[in-house]
């Protein structure tokens, strides 16, 4: 599956498109991310599966992206 | 109808009526900065009638690649200034009016109150929650833009209580609960290339207008991200949050709330200048420089300036009042302790590295 990275998070995971694992849900995608890249615990950031942010953990498919989106404050 | 806007007048979907609707409405830009500078420019050419502008800022040399209203003779001077005499040069049958100040929940719900639209151009997590709070209290609707490097977001937000149960998205659906402080790099820390806020901005003052003329689908319930190097658009729809999930994620829900959360002050509130913007601002009258180091102290500063030492400064900190003061001591360090104690009173700059880096 696809993970796209915006912002710090691109540095931090080093491309800005990732590929993954498949990944059953939203929270096994973040333990698993977690680990590979631990700066990545306790950033701020929104999850969006499919164009669509969540707000709490989601089924995925082999075939989901998932955005990984941080917020900005530079104006 | 005014000639001025004639091309705008040609276009389909927009009339006379359409053009009236601009001209009665008053659009809030907080933050004259980046993003703020083009949407405001775009903004007041195509007709807006009622600007308002919040910033407590001044122009200093490192803003002037991207902060397009501004040139070299107006280093120094205050943003909102500088903004509204470039943007009444521009068009002049706009009405600009200012808010010389850091909007501080004391105010904002007022400021705010007397807009149709609010443009959040802010440069801070603090600045930015407030308004996404107050705009959802008000139901005001509100264009959100950020940038970060080569990177930038818009939206609109627009809280409404609605029958039916239909949806509606404040910045909190977004984004529930700020960052830690330094957790995300400010424009200051991580660079911002100027024609990124320009792109960003200018998609501010867009779905402005979008949302002031009806015509067209405002960005509501819509994330867009832009990516500069990769020159390309990413959306994502949003999910609106439990209106009974915890209280922090759902930011104040009464005037009353509102007055008593907990916002970060996190900003400082005095402006460390470096040595262009620091030679500008002794040119100016009425800006008292003040040297606090202690007496005796070498080389002496080779221009016009009072002495004041920290030490004594400590004892006192409200010997000045209501004053415009560029600190400075030996290498920017005690000057730093000096502007926290005098900002209270006074619009405070302090040099960055001090004499020791001072040149003319």
């Amino acid at each position: 599956m696809t993970v796209l990275t915006f912002g710090r998070i691109v540095d931090i995971c080093g491309a800005g498109v990732l590929d993954v694992a498949p990944q059953p849900d939203t929270d096994s995608l973040e333990a698993h991310l977690h680990g590979r890249y631990p700066e990545l615990k306790g950033l701020t950031y929104v999850l969006a599966v499919d164009q669509k942010t969540i707000t709490g953990n989601t089924p995925l498919h082999p075939s989901s992206v998932v955005a990984v989106l941080p917020p900005f404050s530079g104006g | 109808m005014n000639a001025r806007y004639q091309r705008q007048l040609l276009l389909p979907g927009w009339g006379p009526d359409t053009q009236r609707r601009l001209s009665q409405a008053a659009v809030l830009v907080i933050g004259a900065g980046g993003l703020g500078c083009p949407a405001l420019q775009y903004l007041t050419a195509a007709g807006i009638g009622h600007i308002g502008l919040v910033d407590d800022d001044r122009v200093s040399v490192t803003d002037l690649h991207r902060q397009i209203l501004y040139t070299d003779a107006d280093l120094g001077v205050l943003k909102t200034e500088a903004a509204a005499a470039a943007l009444s040069r521009l068009n002049p049958e706009v009405q600009v009016r200012t808010y010389p100040f850091r909007l501080t929940k004391e105010r904002a719900l007022e400021v705010i109150g007397g807009y149709d639209v609010v443009l959040d151009a802010s440069d801070n997590f603090a600045t930015r929650y407030l308004v996404g709070d107050a705009c959802a209290l008000l139901q005001k609707p509100l264009v959100y833009g950020s940038v970060m490097r080569y990177e930038g977001q818009v939206s609109v937000f627009h809280k409404k209580n609605q029958p039916g149960g239909a949806h509606s998205f404040g910045y909190r659906d977004l984004f529930p609960t700020p960052p830690a402080p330094g957790e995300v790099p400010s424009c200051d820390e991580g660079g911002v290339l100027g024609v990124v806020a320009g792109i960003i901005g200018n998609l501010q003052a867009l779905e402005a207008i979008k949302l002031l003329t009806g015509l067209g689908e405002p960005l509501i319930g819509r994330l867009l991200t832009y990516d500069a190097l990769g020159q390309r658009f990413y959306e994502v729809a949003l999910t609106p949050r439990d209106v009974n999930g915890p209280r922090n994620v759902h930011g104040p829900q009464t005037a009353g709330e509102f007055a008593a959360w907990p916002y970060p002050d996190d900003e400082c509130r005095y402006a460390t200048v470096d040595n262009a913007t620091f030679n500008a601002l002794r040119a100016r009258e009425n800006v008292l420089v003040l040297d606090v180091r202690e007496p005796g102290e070498l080389p002496m500063a080779p221009f016009p300036h009072e002495r004041w030492p920290l030490s004594r400064l400590r004892q006192s900190p409200d010997v000045y009042q209501d004053r415009t003061i560029v600190v400075f001591c030996q290498s920017g360090i005690r000057s730093r302790e000096a502007a926290a104690l005098l900002a209270g009173r006074n619009i405070v700059f302090q040099l960055k590295n001090g004499m020791a880096g001072w040149t003319r």
